[in-house]
């Protein structure tokens, strides 16, 4: 019993250790659990395989920011890794959508099942405010404390 | 003794009154005291309420002098909240080119921290708040074309209408929440409400939206909401706006350039991609609606 419980606890840190990789950008919200993004690119090339249909994408920092983005934005933003984190560089959309060292893309799709994880994950994050630039909105979020 | 303990809560509810004054990250206290600390001034106004004319004199202090001690210059709006929610946004020249007082005394009686009172003479007493709890200044951001609009008919025509809309009664409509999860995909934090008389709220949608009604009124709907002052309600609906999606109650409407002419969007497309149920048509954005493939459309996108 006390071999299969230490066989348990060993294989949990092996998948924990996988999933903290951070050689890779987790994708989470309406689409397949432990999905990554491992090569830079422009966010619509990333989904266009992984998530078609997906319509928003919440960017989210490592020190809890987020900026809310439209499906119409993806291909104004580029993700890219320098080092070990991963950046988001915009062009021509609000400026809070550049953020440094994300932790996170929390996708919502269309076409996912009634199982709303983006809704769910969304309900983590308090509202600051909305903005718009050349024709494009985006909203900012900072994720609640759990302390 | 009894004197002793009105004295004691009088003082401590004093103490307990301030207005919060929110400007960017800055959050400042405004206390009774601090308030009676600025100068007077006085000023007459005239109005008609229901039909009554009323002449009131007032004394209180400029809310100029109140953002000039505090540095506070870089803002387009100005919204006060009182106590109970109700919310007014006043534009900086209105607050500028008027004398704008937060009103101390009203015809010789000092008004108590609750009945304390933006005053304007410039504009409709509708927007005179009182009981104000909170001040904050805002920035206009602009407002581009929605990516996605829904006509309102379209969404009402498949939705069973309710006789019964607690806490409302003897009304016959939806609820807010049924009819605009069908449009948009979560329904959070800011959304903007727009009547047809151009009266506009950005309001909180668990604070004064989750359970809003639209109620029947004739061809139009009104929006009312128990978690909302009725002074807040929206007459004759016209516009709803989460992020960028909108709905559109066409009835109100005679084209989107009409839309355009309330909303005042810093971006109008020349053309537009209605969708069906089992088709699109792209078309001109400026037609009627009143053309056959304008009223048919479930929804639009650019």
């Amino acid at each position: 019993m006390v071999r299969m419980v230490n066989r348990v606890s060993a294989l949990f840190l092996i998948l924990s250790l996988f999933a903290c990789s951070p050689n890779n950008l987790i994708l989470t919200g309406n689409i397949e659990v432990g999905t990554k993004i491992s090569s830079e690119s422009r966010l619509d090339e990333i989904l266009k395989d992984i998530a078609p249909s997906a319509k928003y994408a919440l960017l989210i920092g490592s020190d809890g920011t987020a900026a809310l983005i439209t499906s119409r934005s993806f291909s104004k933003i580029y993700i890219q890794k320098n080092k070990k984190d991963w950046n988001s560089k915009v062009d021509g959309l609000p400026a809070f959508c550049n953020i440094r060292n994300l932790k996170e893309i929390c996708i919502y799709s269309k076409t996912s099942s009634e199982n709303n994880n983006f809704s769910v994950r969304m309900n983590d994050f308090e509202f600051l405010g909305q903005s718009s630039k050349n024709g494009y909105y985006a909203r900012k979020y900072k994720e609640i404390s759990r302390d | 003794m009894k004197l002793k303990i009105i004295g004691i809560i009088l003082f401590v509810s004093a103490m307990l009154f301030s207005i919060e004054l929110i400007d960017a990250d800055r959050i400042i206290n405004i206390e009774r005291t601090k308030l009676d600390s600025y100068e007077k001034v006085e000023l007459a106004t005239h109005r008609n309420k229901d039909g009554e004319e009323k002449d009131d004199n007032w004394i209180g202090v400029k809310l100029t002098d109140i953002l000039n001690e505090y540095n506070i210059s870089n803002y387009d709006k100005l919204c006060f909240i009182s106590s109970d929610n109700y919310l007014v946004r006043i534009s900086k020249n209105d607050i500028l080119n008027n004398e704008s007082i937060l009103a101390l005394v009203r015809n010789g009686k000092i008004l108590d921290d609750e009945h304390i009172r933006l005053v304007i003479p410039g504009i409709r007493d509708m927007f005179w708040i009182q009981d104000i709890s909170t001040i904050k200044t805002e920035s206009i951001s602009d407002t581009p074309f929605p990516h996605t609009i829904y006509f309102a008919e379209s969404i009402l025509l498949n939705t069973q209408i309710r006789d019964e809309l607690p806490p409302f009664v003897n009304v016959s409509g939806y609820t807010f929440l049924e009819i605009m999860s069908q449009a948009f995909p979560f329904l959070k934090d800011e959304i903007l409400i727009v009547g047809k008389d151009g009266v506009k709220h950005s309001l909180d949608y668990d604070k004064y939206l989750k359970n809003a009604v639209l109620i029947k009124n004739g061809d139009s709907f009104d929006l009312k909401s128990p978690d909302m002052p009725a002074g807040m309600w929206i007459k004759d609906l016209a516009y709803i706006q989460v992020f960028d999606v909108a709905v559109i109650f066409q009835y109100h409407f005679t084209s989107l350039s009409e839309v355009n002419d309330l909303l005042n969007w810093n971006s109008f497309p020349e053309e537009v991609i209605l969708h069906f149920e089992k088709k699109t048509n792209k078309q001109n954005s400026n037609e009627k609606f009143n053309i056959e493939n304008w009223s048919k459309a479930e929804w639009l996108e650019w």
